[in-house]
């Protein structure tokens, strides 16, 4: 288990305290999987680094399993496996395959267990064609899922991975995800950092969005609807060209004409829906009606976008 | 557990050595002829001030040569082994010292070792072994063996001014002339320091292990102390490489206490 | 012409602005440039007293070897050429309107600049303590122009075999070791044997540190003194065509680092 308690973090600038973290306060159970948001410098990363005992919180405490993070680090840190946002830890003129070995002989990785994990985190991330390769000599995206694949060979407790998508192309994301929700059911406690939200429903248990250094919410993504509003969305196409006067009479919040002959209205109230369906239908033929419940990941973006 | 896992890791770093010379064969041809070269500066150079009539008070060409010996034996493990602990400041202002601290290896024995140079290790045993066979030393080869103990304990002590040197990044950043700095520390090297005045000496042998880089062994090979002086001077060693261990564990706890983490 | 002088100019501006951001380099310098000439006096001194040697002469001839040789990390220009070249930073000097050398170059000058602070009061106790005539001084800064040039582009050249023999590790190793004995660095010239003092003088080394500092401390006949600066030129233009080829030549075989 990993729990923060009123940590904070500031760096001093002369005279100035800049607040990076405030009284962040939460606990990351066993066999979860927990996605941290926020926009641009909102303290994803430095929150990333207290966890993994790398900086020291000016007040309050990072503890896993009972032991503080940054006093313990060297008992906790077999136990996890990081990979920082565009920090290689590979050697750069030596390959791949010799990159692994040497971090199978730090992590004291026997041999079966080394091939075991390798055939299986290379059905997920395929990086068996770079084995020979000098890393230097890789794409970004390929030095990322090498990156990745370093830090699960020991198959650690705990997984902490800052921004792992960037660079990867779309069919990797998806099986790196798969990865991440298969060793979230083997029992691992998996932290992420991302701006991708597309892949959140499903396989994160909770999510806590900073903004700023403080946190604006923390708990399972579904319950973001409830918190920011059941968005609803309504898309319908006439048969003919609409007048803009339409657009405007109708009682809805957020609405946008698409194309000459459609609209697309959002609205928070369920009540409200066959009042605009009623006003919808009344002034010219429909040809298509959808009514659509918003994503989880839309309403976060759209909750990251509003505390921007 | 843990030496295990550091001898695994120096196996590792050999291999990885190995592979290295078969990539860059030319890089390593260089090198090697570079180190000859450098030696036969060096004796050239007293050679020449030998030829001319100059000459150190007690110390004759056969003990400079010893000196010239215990002081490539001195760079040659400095370059080899330690040479990175001046730059490990790069480390820590680059903000790539965290990923050294999620791995399970202490950091800063993590970077010396896998920066180890085996081929500059074993040019340097040949050197030295040659310029000791061709001087014909008759001395024993306890008091060798003794002297070469100590340049590799004098090493220690001097990489770790250098580290403490280095974590001065955690405070104050970029610290390119601190490298240059540490590296100019070598010049202690260069000639006897029987050179130095008596207060400086005493300096350098209690505080600063300077007299302990090449001058004290080939004084204690060429039997040029005696029993009360060689024991003094070592326990003063000892006090010196005890003294900056504290040092460096304490300025480096401090310095990761300090440490802020960049690109985040 | 004049947009790309601007262009330099800003170039050595933004480096001065740089190197006043980190005083520490050159105050550090004031330290240890102190600690490496006393190394070569009390060598000196301690010779002295059962041999006959012009201290006075051996003194000044050393403080300025250690300033002169301290003055820039010169194997750091070789080194960092390298680097860009290993891990592919090359490639953004590229897509840029600028030469690839003219950062370096830029750095080196606005360094220089800044080193002038701890150089020109040395030269000046020089001047006063070995009473040297204003004539030297002003031919020692000619000398020690050209002086400056050769040093950059001979580092340069250095770095640029890493486009063909990726590390240059040797390559750095064996130009310090030459310019060690080649450039009056570890003993002044006129100590060497002859057969070894003529080797060394065929090499460009000894504009930099041999060659300025006799001119200040011994002054130069002025046919001999244009001799030394014809031969200068001559080795400038020979790097700078040296530098070019191994450009051209070698930049088309670089492989990319795909990153």
């Amino acid at each position: 288990m990993i729990e923060l308690k009123n940590v904070c973090k500031y760096y001093e600038k002369g005279k100035k305290k800049e607040i990076i973290l405030k009284d962040i306060s939460f606990t990351i159970g066993d066999n979860k999987v927990i996605a941290l948001l926020g926009p641009n410098g909102s303290g994803k990363s430095t929150l990333i680094k207290c966890i993994c005992g790398v900086i020291k919180p000016d007040e309050g405490g990072v503890f896993i399993d009972g032991k503080n993070s940054f006093i313990c680090r060297k008992k906790i840190i077999s136990g996890m496996g990081v990979v920082f946002n565009q920090k290689p830890s590979f050697i750069v003129d030596l390959s791949v395959n010799d990159n692994l070995q040497y971090f199978k002989a730090i992590y004291g990785i026997k041999k079966e267990e080394y091939a075991k994990n390798f055939e299986r985190l290379n059905k997920y991330l395929d990086f068996s064609e770079l084995l020979d390769r000098p890393y230097r000599k890789l794409s970004f995206g390929e030095r990322v899922k090498c990156e990745i694949a370093s830090v699960l060979l020991h198959n650690p407790k705990y997984i902490i991975l800052d921004e792992p998508t960037i660079g990867l192309d779309y069919g990797v994301k998806k099986r790196l995800y798969n990865l991440l929700d298969e060793l979230k059911k083997e029992g691992h406690t998996i932290v992420v950092t991302t701006h991708e939200t597309e892949y959140i429903e499903g396989i994160c248990d909770e999510v806590v969005i900073l903004s700023d250094g403080v946190i604006k919410y923390y708990g399972e993504p579904e319950k973001v609807l409830d918190i920011n509003g059941n968005i609803k969305k309504i898309t319908v196409e006439y048969d003919e060209v609409i007048d803009e006067e339409l657009a405007r009479e109708i009682e809805g919040k957020d609405f946008c004409k698409k194309n000459p002959n459609g609209l697309e209205l959002t609205y928070y109230n369920a009540r409200e829906k066959n009042k605009i369906i009623s006003d919808l239908t009344s002034a010219y033929d429909i040809k298509k009606l959808n009514v659509v419940d918003t994503s989880i990941r839309e309403v976060l973006e759209d909750v990251i976008k509003k505390i921007r | 557990m843990l030496l295990r896992k550091y001898v695994s890791l120096l196996k590792i770093a050999g291999k990885f050595e190995l592979k290295r010379i078969k990539y860059y064969k030319i890089d390593y041809v260089i090198n090697l002829f570079g180190k000859v070269m450098f030696l036969l500066t060096n004796l050239l150079f007293w050679r020449i001030l030998s030829n001319i009539g100059y000459e150190l008070k007690g110390w004759e060409y056969k003990d400079i040569t010893v000196f010239i010996a215990f002081s490539e034996l001195f760079y040659g493990l400095e370059n080899a082994v330690f040479s990175m602990s001046s730059r490990f400041w790069r480390y820590i202002y680059s903000g790539n010292l965290e990923c050294g601290l999620v791995r399970p290896v202490d950091t800063r024995i993590r970077f010396l070792l896998l920066n180890v140079d085996f081929v500059g290790l074993i040019c340097t045993i040949i050197e030295f072994v040659t310029i000791l066979l061709i001087c014909h030393i008759n001395q024993s080869v306890l008091c060798i063996i003794a002297g070469v103990i100590l340049v590799l304990c004098s090493n220690i002590v001097l990489s770790l001014i250098r580290l403490c040197m280095s974590y001065t990044a955690f405070w104050h950043g970029r610290m390119d002339a601190i490298s240059e700095f540490a590296d100019s520390l070598n010049t202690f090297n260069k000639y006897p320091l029987v050179i130095m005045p008596r207060p400086v000496i005493l300096i350098f042998k209690i505080l600063l292990p300077f007299y302990f880089f090449s001058t004290f062994e080939a004084e204690l090979v060429r039997g040029m102390m005696d029993t009360k002086i060689l024991l003094t001077s070592l326990a003063m060693f000892v006090i010196c490489l005890l003294f900056w261990i504290c040092i460096n564990n304490v300025i480096w706890r401090r310095g990761l206490e300090r440490y802020e983490g960049i690109n985040g | 012409m004049k947009e790309s002088m601007v262009k330099y100019f800003v170039l050595i501006k933004t480096y001065i602005k740089y190197y006043h951001k980190y005083p520490m380099s050159i105050f550090l310098k004031m330290i240890y440039l102190p600690i490496q000439l006393l190394m070569y006096m009390f060598l000196w001194i301690a010779i002295s007293k059962y041999s006959e040697i012009d201290l006075k002469y051996l003194i000044c001839y050393y403080l300025f070897v250690i300033l002169l040789t301290n003055a820039f990390p010169f194997a750091h220009i070789a080194s960092y050429i390298h680097n860009d070249i290993f891990e592919g930073r090359i490639f953004n000097f590229l897509v840029r309107p600028v030469s690839y050398i003219v950062p370096y170059a830029a750095q080196y000058i606005s360094w220089m600049l800044c080193y002038s602070i701890v150089f020109f009061p040395s030269v000046l106790f020089v001047i006063i303590y070995a009473k040297i005539k204003l004539l030297n001084v002003l031919l020692f800064c000619v000398s020690l122009l050209i002086g400056l040039m050769i040093e950059f582009l001979i580092w340069i050249n250095a770095g640029f075999t890493s486009m063909r023999i990726e590390k240059v590790k040797g390559v750095i190793m064996v130009t310090m070791v030459l310019k060690s004995l080649s450039s009056g660095n570890l003993i002044p010239f006129q100590l060497l044997p002859d057969n070894v003092r003529r080797i060394v003088e065929c090499l460009p080394f000894k504009y930099y540190i041999s060659e300025p500092i006799n001119v200040l401390l011994q002054g130069k006949e002025p046919d001999l003194f244009f001799e030394y600066i014809v031969s200068a030129v001559i080795w400038i233009i020979a790097l700078c065509l040296m530098a070019a080829l191994q450009w051209n030549c070698n930049i088309k075989h670089l492989q990319m680092n795909i990153s």
